[in-house]
C-alpha cells in the first residue's frame, strides 16, 4: 500500500512537472493558435488574447490553468482586467458575454453546474469557487480549459470524444496481438530451430518489417480495392445476387476509412495488431526459451513431469515476463502508432487531435492530450510494474536494500 | 535435447577468471554469425542497399533521369513506362520514382545511422546506470523517462527546428533524442535482472572487482539484447522521420526520405499505387535485412548458448 | 442463398451510419471539425456551413445564392447611404421566444464587445462606432446599431457600403437570442443550451465523427424545409472523403482530391460539380528588402510563371489561370492583367531575361531565392513546378515548407522572400481584395507600398457606383503592373453530388443551405 501510495505521490510530480514543461515551451514554437490564412488584426488579436488570459504573465497563466480562476474585473478599454484568484468581490464586474442573471455575486456561491468535482471540492473551500459565465476551473477540478483554435470546445469535450475513439481499435488490436503473438511465441520456443519455429517468427515479423505507414496502404489496396473490386464483380456484375442500395458505389464488405460501424475498425486493427504481434512474438519466445533453459524446468523434467505441466506450471510465468515488460512500451508504440493510422484511415480520435493541437499551436488542446496521455503511459507502467514483481521474485528486492 | 543446455555457476566463475576471453568472444560470435545463413544472405541484402545510397547517382546516370527533373511529358504522376526509362513511374511533378527511391534510401539511411546511433549510446548508458545504481536515482531515473514518453516529440521537433533551423543533421539527432527511451527501459530491465542472478553473485563472491563484473557479465548479456531493440529502435526511427515529414518538418524538397515518398503515395495507393509500392518496397527489404542481422547478432552474441 | 447476400450486403451498410429510413436524412462532408456553433466565433467556411443551416441573418440566400430576406421583410436606405431601416419578420427562437429587433442590437454589440474576442468582427467594423468600440477605444453606446421597436432595427454605417446587404447574410450579422447568452454565457451555444432561428437545430455531436442537425419545427417557413436531418462529417482528408462518398456514406461532399480529378469524371461523371469560387491563389514578394524591392525582379518573376501549364497539367481540376488578383468572376468588375499577360510564355521568358540582367543577375551572378509555402500536397507540387519554370531564368530556388500556424507568422513577420499564400473574399467586393495589396495593411505580407494605389483605394471608399468600380480597376491596374503580388489561379469549389440530391445549386460564394435541398425517392 505504501508503494502504491508513494508510486502516486511521484505520479502527480511527474503530471505537474510534465505539465510546466509542456506548458513553457509550447509558447517557444514559432507562430500562434491565432496564426492562420485570415490571421486577425492588431486589435482583435489583443481581444482574444485576453479572452484566453494570455496577457497575463506566464505563472499567473499556469496557476489559471492549474487551479481556475474566479473572475476578472472589467479593466480599461472594455477587455478583461484584474484577476480575481479565488472569490468575487462585490464590487467586480463579470466581464465575459452578459451578466450573471442579476445575482449578486458577493453573498452568493456559485458554483458552475458543470464544472468536473466543482461540487467536490466546495465541502472543502468555504468560498465561492467560480462564478465566470465561461468556465476556467482549472485542471485540479477536472478542468482542461478550452480549445484555443475551436472557441466552443472545451478539452474535455476533445477527450471525451477522442479516447474512446482511439480504443475503439488500440483494445482489439492488442488482444488480437496477445492471444496470438504469445502462443505463437511458445509454440516457436518449443520447437526452436525447426521449420515451425522459423515460420511463426516470419509470421511474427511481417508486421514488424512491414511499418504502420506502408501496412495501412498496402491493406487498403489489397482488401478494400482489389479484394472489394473482386467481390463485386463476382457478386453484383457476373451472378446478380446482389443489388446495390442507391446510395452505395461499391460491395462496401471491407470499409477502407472514416468511422462508423465496427467493420470499419477492421483494417485499423490489423495494422496495428500486427504491429504489436512481431514484438510480443520474438520477446514470448526468448522469454519462453529462456524459462526452457533454466535449472528449475530442467530439475522438472529430470523428475518426470509430463510436458504440459512443465510449460503450464514453469515456463507460462517466466515465459511470459518479457512481454509483460513490454506492455509498458507498448503504451508509447499504440501513441505512435494511432499518430498514423488515425491519418491512413482517417478516424477521429487522440492521435489526431494530437497532431492537429501540436500543428495548429492549441496550447490548451496539447496541454490536455499531454496529460492524458501521460496518464495513460504512468498507469499501464503501473500495472507492469505491479505485474513484474509478482511474475518474477528476483525482483521484488528493486530499488530496496535486500 | 538441445533446449536443455546447461548452464552452470561454474562455467560463469570461469569465465570471471579467464583472461584471454575478450577476443575469442568476438570471434565466436563471428563465427556463429557466418552459419546462420538467412543473417548472412541478409547482410549481403545490407551491403548493398548501403552501395546503392552511397552511390545514388549511379541510377540517375542509368536512368537518365536527375533526381530533380521534372519530366514535363510525365507530369501527374504515370504508371511504369520502360521505353522512357521510368521503370517505377513518376510521381505528381513528373519526377522518375526510382531515382527518387534511391536518394530517398540514402536520407533514410542516414537518419537511421545518425539516429540510432545516438539511442544506442544514450540508452545503454542510462539504462545501465539506473539499473546499476539502483535505489533513488533509479526511481528518479525511470519517472524521468515516463515524462520524455509523454512529452509530445512534434513539440520538441518543431521548437528545435525553429531554433536550429532547418538542419537535417539536427532532425536526425532529435530523433535520436526521442527514440532512446525504449531502449534504456530493456537495458535496465535485463540490467536488474542480471544483477541478481547467481552467477554474478558467485563472481562477487570470488571478489571480482565490479568493474571487471561490469565488462565481464553485464556488457556482453546486455549487448545482446541492445542489438535486438537497436534492430526495432530502427524502424521506429525511419518512421518517425517520415511522420515529421509528414507534418512538414523533415527534409525539404527536393530531397526526400522513403518514409516521405511513401507517407505522400499513402493517399493515392487507390488510383496511383506504384507511388508507395516502391518506396515501400525498399523500406520493408531494408527492414526485414536488419531484424535478421539483429536476430543474427542476439543468437551470436549470446553467452548463455557459449 | 441470394437472401443471404442481400442481408450481408445489409451488413456492410450498416457500417456505415446512415441507415435507410423513412425519414429524410442528408449525408455532407463537413471539411473540418467546426469550431463553435456560435456564429460570432468561427472563421472557416466549414463552420458558417453549418451556422447558416442553424441562423438566419436579416438577408439570406437562396437556393442558387441569390440574396432573399430572411429574418428582415424589408428594408429603406437613407439618402446619404448610411442609415438602414430594417423590418423585421414575426418569427420565433426554437424555444419559442419571439426573435426580436433587441436579439439583433445585442448580437452585433456582442460580436463588436472586445471581450467577446471575435475573430471576424472586423467584417462588423462597417458598423458606426464598431471599430473604435472593437479595438478599445469606443463605447458600446457609440454603436450605430439601434432597435427602434420590437419590429424596426436602424443600423449606421461608418460609410456608404453597396455590400452592406450582402454582409447580412454574413455569419457575423447572425441573431443571437439574447435570453439564453445572458443565462448561459460562453456556453451558451453548446448543443445542450444552444437556441436557433434557422431551418435547422443541432441534434448531437461527437468531435471528430459527426454532427447532427435536426429540422427545426418553430422556423417560420418550416412546411418548406424538405430534409428532416443533415449529417455532418468533419473529413479533412479528400481522399477519405471520397471513399465514404463511394461507399455510400456521403451525399454531398465537401470537396474532391485535386490531382485525380480526371478519374473521379471519369468514376463520377455528371456527379462532379465545379464552380469559380470567389479568391485567388498567389505568391507574395517581400518588398521590404533585397532583392524584391525591386519593381523588375518582381515582374520577371511572375511574368515567367507558366499559368497554363499550372492549371492543365499540375492540377487539372478546372482552375482558371489568374493574371489579376480580383477573380473574374467577381460580378460588374473589369479585372485587370498586366501589359505582358497577352503575350506568349515564350515572350515573356525572353523579356524576363532581360529584366533580370537589368537588375544585375545573370548566369554569372544567379539569382538565389527561397520560396515558402505551407505544408500541403498541392502547395507542394506548385512550388516544384514555379521553381523549375524560374530555373530557366538561371534562378537558385531552394524551397521551404513549414506548418501552417508557422508560415503566417513568418509571412506576418516578413521573415520570407517568395511565400505562398491564397484569398477568398468575405463578401463579393474588389475592396476585399484590394486592401490586401494597400499600405501597412496587416494581411500586405510583402508589405507592397504604393503612394499612388492607397491614394486610389483611398478615394474609392468616398465613391460610389461605376465610378469607384474605376478607381478600384485604376489602382489594380498599378498593382498588377508592378507585380505586387504574383496571382497565380482563382480558386474552384469542388463538389461530388449524387444524382438524387435536389436543390444543391452551383454558385460562385459555394453557399448551399440545407433548407432548399431535397433528396428525391
Amino acid at each position: 500500500m505504501a508503494y502504491v501510495l508513494r508510486r502516486f505521490g511521484q505520479m502527480l510530480i511527474l503530471v505537474v512537472i510534465a505539465l510546466a514543461a509542456v506548458f513553457s515551451t509550447q509558447r517557444l514554437a514559432p507562430g500562434g493558435p491565432f496564426d492562420g490564412e485570415k490571421p486577425p488584426p492588431p486589435d482583435i488579436l489583443i481581444n482574444l488574447e485576453a479572452y484566453y488570459d494570455m496577457d497575463l504573465g506566464m505563472p499567473a497563466q499556469f496557476m489559471g490553468y492549474l487551479f481556475g480562476m474566479a473572475a476578472r474585473d472589467v479593466g480599461a478599454n472594455g477587455r478583461p482586467g484584474r484577476v480575481h484568484w479565488v472569490s468575487i468581490p462585490k464590487a467586480a464586474e463579470v466581464s465575459i458575454t452578459g451578466s450573471l442573471d442579476g445575482e449578486d455575486l458577493g453573498e452568493t456561491l456559485v458554483v458552475r453546474k458543470w464544472c468536473p468535482w466543482g461540487e467536490w471540492l466546495r465541502r472543502f473551500v468555504d468560498k465561492p469557487v467560480d462564478a465566470r459565465p465561461l468556465r476556467k476551473c482549472g485542471i485540479v477540478r477536472g478542468d482542461f480549459g478550452l480549445s484555443m483554435t475551436k472557441r466552443n470546445i472545451y478539452v474535455n469535450d476533445y477527450v471525451r470524444d477522442g479516447l474512446p475513439g482511439t480504443l475503439k481499435y488500440a483494445i482489439p488490436s492488442l488482444l488480437f496481438a496477445l492471444f496470438l503473438g504469445v502462443p505463437m511465441g511458445f509454440v516457436a520456443a518449443y520447437f526452436q530451430n525447426t521449420r515451425l519455429d522459423f515460420s511463426m517468427v516470419s509470421v511474427g515479423m511481417i508486421g514488424t518489417i512491414i511499418p504502420n505507414l506502408v501496412m495501412g496502404p498496402l491493406l487498403i489496396y489489397l482488401l478494400a480495392n482489389q479484394l472489394d473490386g473482386f467481390f463485386h464483380w463476382i457478386f453484383v456484375d457476373q451472378l446478380e445476387w446482389v443489388e446495390l442500395s442507391r446510395r452505395q458505389r461499391t460491395l462496401n464488405l471491407i470499409p477502407s476509412g472514416k468511422s462508423g460501424g465496427p467493420i470499419h475498425y477492421l483494417l485499423p486493427t490489423l495494422v496495428l495488431g500486427t504491429a504489436l504481434l512481431g514484438r510480443i512474438v520474438r520477446l514470448s519466445r526468448a522469454g519462453a526459451l529462456e524459462a526452457l533453459r533454466s535449472n528449475y524446468v530442467r530439475t522438472a523434467r529430470s523428475k518426470g513431469l509430463p510436458n504440459w505441466l512443465i510449460l503450464f506450471r514453469h515456463v507460462l510465468k517466466p515465459g511470459i515476463l518479457p512481454v509483460v515488460t513490454y506492455l509498458g512500451p507498448v503504451s508509447a508504440v499504440i501513441l505512435t502508432g494511432s499518430l498514423v493510422i488515425e491519418f491512413t484511415f482517417s478516424l477521429p480520435g487522440l492521435g489526431s487531435q494530437f497532431i492537429s493541437a501540436a500543428t495548429d499551436r492549441d496550447y490548451t488542446l496539447l496541454m490536455g492530450t499531454t496529460v492524458i496521455l501521460l496518464l495513460f503511459v504512468i498507469v499501464l507502467n503501473f500495472i507492469v510494474d505491479l505485474l513484474y514483481t509478482w511474475l518474477d521474485p528476483r525482483i521484488r528486492t528493486g530499488g530496496s536494500p535486500t | 535435447m538441445s533446449l536443455l543446455r546447461p548452464k552452470s555457476t561454474e562455467e560463469a566463475l570461469n569465465g570471471a577468471f579467464e583472461t584471454v576471453k575478450s577476443r575469442s568472444l568476438t570471434r565466436l560470435a563471428f563465427e556463429r554469425f557466418a552459419r546462420n545463413k538467412v543473417a548472412v544472405v541478409s547482410s549481403f541484402i545490407l551491403v548493398i542497399l548501403v552501395l546503392m545510397a552511397i552511390f545514388a547517382p549511379v541510377a540517375e546516370m542509368l536512368t537518365g533521369y536527375a533526381m530533380e527533373f521534372q519530366d514535363r511529358n510525365f507530369y501527374s504522376a504515370k504508371p511504369p513506362n520502360w521505353e522512357a526509362r521510368h521503370f517505377f513511374g513518376t510521381d505528381q511533378n513528373g519526377r522518375d520514382i526510382l531515382v527518387r527511391v534511391i536518394f530517398g534510401l540514402r536520407i533514410s539511411m542516414l537518419v537511421a545511422l545518425v539516429a540510432a546511433t545516438v539511442a544506442l549510446i544514450v540508452g545503454v548508458l542510462y539504462g545501465a546506470i539506473s539499473g546499476l545504481v539502483g535505489g533513488w536515482v533509479d526511481v528518479l531515473m525511470m519517472r524521468f523517462l515516463d515524462l520524455l514518453i509523454s512529452y509530445p516529440l512534434t513539440l520538441i521537433a518543431v521548437i528545435a527546428l525553429a531554433y536550429f533551423g532547418r538542419n537535417i543533421y539536427i532532425v536526425f539527432a532529435i530523433i535520436g533524442l526521442v527514440e532512446w527511451q525504449i531502449m534504456a527501459r530493456v537495458v535496465r530491465g535485463q540490467v536488474l535482472s542480471l544483477r541478481n542472478s547467481d552467477f554474478i553473485e558467485a563472481a562477487r563472491a570470488t571478489g571480482a572487482p565490479t568493474g571487471a563484473i561490469v565488462r565481464r557479465h553485464i556488457i556482453p548479456n546486455v549487448i545482446g539484447i541492445a542489438v535486438v531493440y537497436l534492430t526495432l529502435t530502427i524502424p521506429e526511427v525511419i518512421l518517425v522521420e517520415s511522420f515529421l515529414g509528414f507534418l512538414g518538418l523533415g527534409v525539404q524538397e527536393p530531397n526526400t526520405s522513403l518514409g516521405v515518398l511513401i507517407s505522400e503515395g499513402a493517399t493515392r495507393v487507390e488510383h496511383k499505387p506504384w507511388l508507395v509500392f516502391a518506396p515501400g518496397a525498399f523500406l520493408i527489404i531494408l527492414l526485414m535485412a536488419l531484424n535478421f542481422i539483429g536476430d543474427g547478432l542476439r543468437d551470436a552474441f549470446d553467452p548463455k548458448d557459449r | 442463398m441470394k437472401k443471404l447476400l442481400v442481408s450481408i450486403a445489409a451488413l456492410a451498410a450498416l457500417g456505415l451510419s446512415s441507415v435507410a429510413s423513412a425519414e429524410m436524412v442528408l449525408n455532407r462532408g463537413g471539411g473540418d471539425n467546426p469550431g463553435s456553433l456560435d456564429p460570432h466565433q468561427i472563421s472557416g467556411t466549414w463552420e458558417s456551413d453549418i451556422a447558416r443551416d442553424q441562423f438566419m441573418g436579416l438577408y439570406t440566400e437562396a437556393a442558387d445564392g441569390s440574396i432573399i430576406p430572411g429574418a428582415a421583410l424589408s428594408h429603406t436606405v437613407s439618402d446619404d447611404g448610411l442609415t438602414y431601416t430594417f423590418k423585421l419578420r414575426e418569427h420565433n427562437w426554437s424555444d419559442g421566444t419571439p426573435v426580436t429587433a433587441g436579439d439583433f442590437e445585442f448580437a452585433f454589440k456582442r460580436i463588436l464587445d472586445p471581450a467577446t474576442a471575435a475573430d471576424y468582427a472586423y467584417l462588423m467594423h462597417i458598423i458606426a462606432g464598431g471599430a473604435d468600440f472593437n479595438g478599445g477605444e469606443g463605447s458600446v453606446d457609440a454603436v450605430g446599431v439601434k432597435a427602434i421597436d420590437d419590429m424596426t432595427l436602424e443600423v449606421k454605417l461608418a460609410s456608404p457600403a453597396p455590400y452592406f446587404i450582402a454582409q447580412t447574410t454574413h455569419n457575423t450579422a447572425y441573431p443571437v437570442p439574447k435570453h439564453v447568452v445572458e443565462k448561459f454565457g460562453g456556453d451558451w451555444a453548446r448543443p445542450e443550451n444552444i437556441v436557433v432561428n434557422g431551418a435547422f437545430k443541432v441534434d448531437d455531436w461527437v468531435i471528430g465523427e459527426k454532427l447532427t442537425v435536426k429540422k427545426n419545427p418553430m422556423f417560420y417557413d418550416a412546411g418548406n424545409v424538405a430534409l428532416d436531418a443533415v449529417n455532418y462529417f468533419p473529413i479533412k482528408e479528400e481522399t477519405a472523403e471520397l471513399n465514404l462518398y463511394r461507399e455510400g456514406g456521403l451525399d454531398v461532399t465537401y470537396n474532391m482530391p485535386a490531382d485525380i480529378i480526371d478519374e473521379i469524371k471519369a468514376e463520377f461523371g455528371d456527379e462532379v460539380m465545379i464552380t469559380p469560387y470567389g479568391g485567388t491563389y498567389y505568391y507574395t514578394f517581400n518588398a521590404t528588402s533585397e532583392p524584391f524591392n525591386n519593381v523588375d525582379i518582381r515582374r520577371a518573376l511572375s511574368m515567367t510563371i507558366d499559368r497554363d501549364f499550372i492549371t492543365t497539367v499540375v492540377n487539372t481540376s478546372g482552375i482558371v489561370p489568374a493574371y489579376s488578383f480580383v477573380p473574374t468572376s467577381l460580378p460588374g468588375y473589369q479585372a485587370q492583367n498586366p501589359s505582358w499577360a497577352s503575350k506568349s510564355y515564350d515572350e515573356r521568358v525572353a523579356m524576363a531575361k532581360d529584366l533580370l540582367a537589368g537588375a544585375g543577375y545573370g548566369a554569372d551572378n544567379p539569382l538565389k531565392i527561397q520560396l515558402r509555402y505551407n505544408t500541403n500536397e498541392g502547395h507542394k507540387n506548385i512550388a516544384l513546378a514555379v521553381s523549375d519554370m524560374w530555373a530557366k531564368l538561371g534562378v537558385e530556388v531552394e524551397l521551404f515548407n513549414t506548418d501552417a500556424r508557422t508560415h503566417y507568422d513568418d509571412l506576418q513577420k516578413q521573415d520570407f522572400q517568395v511565400g505562398r499564400a491564397g484569398w477568398i473574399w468575405d463578401y463579393p467586393d474588389a475592396e476585399n481584395l484590394l486592401a490586401l495589396m494597400a499600405s501597412g495593411k496587416s494581411y500586405n505580407y510583402g508589405q507592397y507600398s504604393n503612394a499612388e494605389f492607397d491614394a486610389l483605394l483611398e478615394a474609392s471608399y468616398t465613391q460610389s457606383g461605376q465610378e469607384r468600380i474605376e478607381t478600384m480597376q485604376k489602382a489594380e491596374a498599378i498593382a498588377m503592373e508592378e507585380a505586387a503580388l504574383a496571382p497565380i489561379y482563382y480558386y474552384n469549389s469542388k463538389h461530388l453530388v449524387a444524382s438524387y440530391v435536389n436543390g444543391y445549386v452551383a454558385n460562385g460564394d459555394d453557399r448551399h443551405p440545407s433548407r432548399w435541398i431535397s433528396i428525391s425517392e
